[in-house]
């Protein structure tokens, strides 16, 4: 305003997430592909499925009460506990009942790709990490002490399907305190990173641009980059 | 029929790094609410061909400006061989108007020229 001042409205339409995928060493064959993606979403114009590779793909990865999970309602959680980072946003969760029960979240990204499940953990008992995709399962059991460990689950599933599903199986009768539930696709864990009401799996992603530019600088390596923007 | 892209001598169209664009055209109307429409303004995708050429000789050098001039720069229409799929396009023109090459010894010649796709 002409006397200095501002006045400023939200825009609750206007976020966005916007990603800049650079490629180096690519084969032809990798290249190729990513021209054939890009002709079949024909530049901006259709939509396709975006798993952030710098992102948790979970949602409210230290809410457990949240639709998002599913859970046994025969589980008791206990929120507010100690965590390993000095917070109180840890999780205990007591399966009471004398069946093995479990909690879970389903995310939209493609089954076919390698992820890391990954979760900090504080039990005296056993516990069960596993991925499901397309009918296929994926399990880790863990045996822990007092003090806090992050352990994670890392595979692959052979399979299109559309969907994973992540979660933990709490033996009967047992008792464990858990912080920072992580699924990202890679083939580690990373640092955690807390997530709320979006996770990093977006599926109406689009291309930024309708132009797809590849550089070949040698036989077999190719070079590009790719805009892509979701919200 | 229109003319054809000269090969080098070595039988090539292209060398390295050679660069290829794809280029699609659709237009996104977003509105107040942050969702959008698309549309594609046209299809198929036309293409587009950054070509480098070096460690050319005088001949090489010779007939490809002789063929940019026969070509009168964008004017005019010819075929084009895409050096990664090896599909003839056969409404291509020169970018530009202006050819510049190098010539820093007999056998040193280079150049570089982008040709893009026509629509029909």
């Amino acid at each position: 305003m002409p006397d200095g001042s501002r006045i400023r409205y939200a825009d609750p339409g206007a976020p966005y997430v916007e990603w800049t995928l650079r490629y180096q060493s690519l084969s032809d064959t990798e290249a190729g592909m990513l021209d054939q993606f890009f002709g079949t979403c024909e530049g901006r114009l259709q939509p396709f499925t975006f798993a952030d590779p710098l992102a948790n793909l979970l949602m409210w990865s230290e809410d457990l009460t949240q639709p998002a999970w599913e859970a046994s309602a025969l589980l008791q959680l206990a929120t507010g506990v100690a965590d390993p980072n000095g917070g109180l946003r840890a999780i205990q969760i007591k399966n009471p009942t004398s069946a093995d029960l479990g909690i879970q979240q389903a995310v939209a990204v493609p089954g076919w790709y390698w992820y890391t499940f990954s979760v900090h953990l504080q039990s005296q008992t056993g516990i069960s990490l596993f991925r499901q995709a397309g009918g296929l399962t994926s399990e880790k059991s863990y045996c822990t002490s007092n003090s806090w460990q992050r352990v994670s689950l890392t595979g692959q599933s052979n399979t299109t399907a559309a969907e994973v599903t992540v979660g933990i199986t709490i033996r009967a009768g047992q008792t464990v305190t858990v912080y920072g539930f992580q699924l990202e696709p890679q083939t580690a864990a990373s640092t955690y990173k807390p997530s709320y009401e979006t996770g990093g799996a977006y599926t109406n992603a689009h291309f930024s641009n309708d132009t797809f530019v590849i550089t070949t600088t040698a036989p077999n390596r190719n070079q590009c980059a790719l805009g892509i923007t979701a919200r | 029929m229109s003319a054809t892209f000269p090969l080098l001598k070595t039988g090539a169209v292209a060398q390295y790094p050679a660069t290829k664009a794809t280029q699609y055209a659709s237009t996104v109307v977003r509105f107040l609410d942050g969702t959008d429409q698309r549309y594609r303004a046209y299809t198929p995708a036309l293409r587009r061909w950054s070509i480098q050429l070096r460690l050319l000789d005088e001949t090489e050098l010779q007939m490809l400006a002789q063929f940019f001039a026969s070509e009168q720069g964008q004017f005019g229409t010819f075929s084009f061989v895409d050096p990664w799929t090896q599909a003839t396009y056969n409404n291509c023109s020169f970018d530009g108007d202006t050819m510049a090459y190098q010539l820093e010894d007999t056998t040193r010649g280079s150049l570089s020229l982008v040709i893009v796709e026509n629509r029909t």
